[in-house]
């Protein structure tokens, strides 16, 4: 960030030169908020989606989007910034957060329009069977086939979302498929 | 059936869209910037802050506001998902106000608090949560109203106090519980049952107070100077896991949101439905 950088300089030269700085810092900061709003904005449908895959229910859907989001957010500095599509970026955040969060905390919905209490109906794909099979999956198993029949990844892009090697993409995959054919036959 | 095909024809499916709650990327943009400007305080205020968790390890009298900077105005608190709990009686007998020998901090109020700690004293203002009225529920050190850690889970759905949950059985075959009329969505549990070793995790409950006087609402400088021993690293990084004084068989959990605990969580220290 340039703008410690000016005020400490700032500090031995006089103090006309901090507010020209501050100035390009807060502006800089501003724009990149807008930036960060709209590509919020425009990401947020399809983000969702790929949470409800990831997680199962679109309550942890938005829990995992608003939280990953945030957290992207709070260091945005435009697009600019990112060495590939920075919703790239969020999805592999989000898939890695979804595997390491074992615990799940419910939070305050800011993203998702959904009804609070309602018990019943929580999701629309719940009469599916293979859906149903899919919850039971591990949520590195579950990451594993979604990254692959959602995202549409390879292995090796799997490995590297994942941060594991390939050998363990193809047991994980191999044995979610193993329990999701179970699961199915069992019907 | 090809299981392939079967996979992408579900994830295509419309069904997976989830309604974007309006001007939901504003509220985004807004939780980003706080969360910003508390990562910046906590740099710029860390020493201050470790004069603040000094004092209180050392037993001086003043309130909680010790991780000030990271705590914003009270105007529009967070709000647990789990605060329907707080104005109702908790289900059984032990609606027990903790009385520990153990002197109890000040935690009531959210009195403004000025130390003489130089560091700190400019953001020693807002504090914890303010703990609401209602009667508190004792969590531990053993049992959370008449449900006992590691208890068979017939003996604890013969109290009535439980119910299954939407998934009552997750994936390490371990089964889920909710508190009696109030339904968590799916996988989320108050009340998680070992098929060997009984009941492990007891949560969920807004009203929670440990004797040592943590509640929903206490700051990270309240947990931080009440359990000063951390058992184990947690990868979520917002959970708090702490050995719970006088049963060595069980931790506390302590889930933070906004750097508030959000969830009180009594569970045996040796389980074998999570990591």
């Amino acid at each position: 960030m340039g703008a410690p950088v000016g005020v400490l300089g700032a500090e031995s030269s006089g103090s006309w030169a901090v507010v020209p700085v501050r100035r390009e810092a807060t502006a800089t900061r501003v724009t990149a908020d807008g930036d960060f709003a709209e590509f919020a904005r425009t990401a947020l449908p399809g983000l969702l989606r790929y949470g409800h895959a990831l997680t199962g229910n679109p309550h942890d859907a938005a829990d995992l989007v608003q939280s990953v989001l945030e957290k992207i957010g709070s260091r945005w500095r435009g697009r600019h910034a990112f060495c590939d599509e920075p919703l790239a970026y969020v999805r592999r955040s989000m898939a890695n957060a979804h595997v390491s969060q074992w615990r799940r905390t419910r939070r305050e919905n800011l993203v998702a329009d959904l009804p609070d209490h309602a018990v019943e109906q929580f999701d629309r794909l719940d009469n599916e069977p293979l859906w149903q099979a899919l919850r039971g999956l591990p949520p590195r198993q579950r990451a594993v086939i979604v990254l692959r029949y959602y995202e549409g990844l390879s292995e090796i892009e799997i490995a590297e979302t994942l941060g594991v090697t390939k050998g363990t993409v193809k047991s994980q995959a191999s044995k979610a498929l193993t329990t999701l054919r179970s699961c199915l036959r069992g019907r | 059936m090809d299981l392939d095909d079967e996979l992408r024809r579900l994830f295509a499916d419309d069904r997976l869209d989830v309604p974007v709650r309006q001007e939901a990327h504003r509220a985004v943009v807004t939780r980003a910037k706080r969360l910003r400007r508390r990562r910046r305080s906590r740099v710029v205020l860390g020493g201050g802050m470790l004069s603040v968790a000094t004092m209180l390890l050392a037993g001086t009298a003043f309130g909680v506001g010790g991780d000030a900077p990271a705590r914003q105005p009270m105007a529009a608190p967070e709000t647990p998902a789990l605060t329907s709990f707080t104005t109702e009686p908790p289900p059984t007998t032990t609606t027990v106000v903790p009385t520990s020998s153990v002197a109890p901090p000040v935690m009531a109020t959210s009195t403004p608090v000025s130390t003489t700690t130089t560091t700190a004293t400019t953001t020693s203002t807002s504090t914890t949560k303010p703990r609401p009225p209602a009667a508190r529920l004792a969590f531990g050190p053993t049992a959370v109203g008449g449900l006992r850690l590691g208890m068979a889970r017939d003996d604890a759905v013969a109290s009535g106090l439980i119910q299954p949950n939407l998934t009552p059985v997750d994936a390490a075959g371990c089964q889920g519980y909710d508190w009696s009329g109030h339904a968590n969505p799916p996988s989320h549990y108050s009340l998680l049952f070992s098929p060997k070793y009984g009941l492990v995790q007891i949560g969920g409950r807004a009203d929670a107070e440990t004797p040592e006087g943590v509640y929903d609402g206490a700051s990270e400088a309240d947990v931080r100077a009440l359990y000063p021993d951390q058992a184990k690293p947690h990868v979520g990084g917002l959970e708090w896991v702490t050995p719970v004084p006088g049963n060595p068989n069980a931790h506390y959990w302590f889930v933070f949101a906004d750097h508030m605990v959000a969830d009180v969580r009594l569970e045996l220290a040796v389980q074998d439905c999570y990591q």
